[in-house]
């Protein structure tokens, strides 16, 4: 229960920073715009945000991997974004190869369970050169690139409390 | 003679030429996905080129098979020599734990440890031939035993860990055409040496079974080991020698595995082997030896390396995928089968 809680927790993480992803260099121009144009302009109706497009890969096929994308895809489906759901086997060039497949389809932003550290790495390069924000769910991603964010926990940390709470037990 | 051109010209198109059938299968595959994304850009409210067929897309697919395709090429010589080979996929896992322990831990420098990787894949692969070609043991039994084998001593190697690399092996995923963009969509275009060396290797084993000896000698046992014998075809040499050059060829891919996912870890090569053979027997390489060839094999590797690309841009689940390839594994093999069926069905029809 409490990894289930965990995982939810980690998609509503996740699901706010993909939200809250930089908008594109046009909008930014947009926003840098003189404020009296602004002002003298006739107030507008806000014209509606283009529906995101996510690319979302799990490593494995497994029951928490899904709740968390589940809570994920709950979200993202109220926002009316769509997200592509792929699976891998538990293998490193499935992760890849899933990750290109996201760069090529034209996703806004890609969310990844990778499968190793250094496959996660050299996915981070691939969406960096794209300009394709990557996030990453569950585990820990490598610190050299950086992704463009993280929701999950620290495992050395966990190990640590687990240590200690063995420890005052025995 | 007469005769025998009637016999051939009265027999179906799929019949007459070798890679008629998935050559058809991977046009129509590739027209589907194509309506389809037309449809569904068109229900968007705005009608795009199809992705699938931009030139990255297509230079992506490439990168994703080249790799598989070079041991699916290895597995058509050995599945034409009337042999299997299950254990490749652990193998080249094992191979590229070889060669990133030694470039990364026993600090043999990237070409010795390279050499070591792909020697070591050509001498496990002629241990394993040697007992297929010098005994009556089932190639299937055989393999499948090296294969838990190989699995056992790369993770004794690794510790059941991943041996990281620090990019030595950069040099092979280098952009040939650096600066290039796709002019649909604005990003830029790749080509790895690794595909190139897929695409040289594909020419170099397509030359070997169509013009040489040891291709057709390959053949000949294939269709009939003891009519191969009888001819004066040494078959125990020629099958260990087919195995070694699959080593070869297992080595190179593992190699470049290497280079593509920069680090040593077991499951690079894991589900290899399923893939490898599916491209084998889509591409019109017949399991029971004897029959196909490499550009067969090459459009089958095209195909299945193209399914779970194609479902990404239909934004269809990958569960999907796996449905797809088995149902044009399915088509592709019983295709050439069906058609003289489906002929007379319509022709039936338009009699009434």
């Amino acid at each position: 229960m409490k990894k289930l809680l965990l995982f939810t927790l980690a998609a509503l993480m996740m699901l706010a920073s993909v939200a809250c992803t930089p908008a594109p260099a046009t909008t930014t121009t947009e926003a840098e715009a003189p404020a009296e144009t602004a002002a003298e302009a006739p107030v507008a109706e806000e014209p509606a945000a283009e529906p995101k497009l996510i690319g979302y890969y799990k490593d494995a096929a497994d029951d928490y991997y899904k709740a968390g994308y589940e809570v994920f895809a709950a979200l993202a489906q109220g926002e009316g974004w769509e997200i592509i759901d792929v699976v891998g086997q538990g293998t490193a060039p499935e992760q890849i190869a899933a990750i290109e497949n996201f760069i090529v389809t034209g996703v806004d932003a890609i969310v990844c369970v990778q499968n190793s550290p250094q496959a996660s790495a050299e996915c981070i390069e691939k969406a960096n050169a794209a300009g394709i924000p990557i996030f990453f769910a569950t585990h820990n991603p490598p610190s050299d690139p950086l992704p463009t964010g993280f929701a999950g926990y620290d495992w050395v940390q966990t190990g640590k409390y687990a240590g200690e709470s063995a420890s005052r037990m025995v | 003679m007469i005769e025998a051109k009637r016999s051939v010209a009265k027999q179906n198109w799929f019949k007459r030429h070798e890679n008629a059938t998935p050559l058809t299968v991977l046009v129509c595959f590739t027209v589907v996905i194509v309506i389809l994304q037309l449809i569904m850009s068109g229900e968007r409210g705005k009608v795009e080129f199809p992705s699938f067929i931009t030139p990255v897309n297509l230079l992506n697919i490439l990168m994703q098979v080249s790799v598989p395709g070079i041991v699916a090429i290895g597995m058509s010589m050995v599945i034409i020599m009337g042999g299997i080979d299950l254990s490749v996929g652990m193998l080249a896992s094992l191979v590229s734990i070889i060669t990133a322990l030694g470039i990364s831990v026993w600090k043999l420098g990237v070409l010795p440890s390279i050499l070591v990787g792909v020697a070591s894949s050509v001498v496990l692969e002629m241990l394993v031939g040697f007992v297929i070609s010098r005994t009556k043991v089932e190639p299937f039994i055989m393999t499948l035993g090296a294969m838990i084998a190989f699995q056992g001593i790369a993770l004794l190697l690794c510790n059941s860990r991943e041996v990281v690399m620090q990019g030595e092996l950069d040099f092979l995923k280098a952009n040939l055409i650096d600066g290039a963009i796709d002019p649909v969509n604005g990003l830029n275009l790749t080509i790895p040496p690794y595909v190139v060396i897929f695409l040289a290797i594909v020419i170099i084993i397509w030359a070997v079974m169509k013009f040489s000896r040891f291709g057709r000698r390959i053949y000949a046992i294939g269709c009939n080991p003891n009519a191969a014998y009888l001819a004066g075809v040494n078959v125990k040499n020629t099958k260990l020698l087919v195995y070694a050059v699959h080593g070869l060829l297992v080595g190179i891919g593992a190699v470049l595995l290497l280079a593509r996912i920069n680090v040593g870890i077991i499951t690079n090569g894991q589900n290899m082997e399923i893939d490898a053979i599916a491209m084998a027997v889509i591409g019109g390489i017949a399991m029971s030896g004897g029959k196909g060839n490499i550009w067969g094999t090459l459009i089958g590797i095209l195909l299945l390396g193209s399914i779970s690309n194609a479902m990404n841009m239909l934004r269809l689940p990958s569960e999907v995928s796996f449905v797809a390839k088995g149902v044009i594994i399915m088509v592709a093999v019983s295709a050439s089968y069906l058609s003289p069926s489906i002929k007379k069905l319509f022709s039936s029809a338009r009699n009434t």
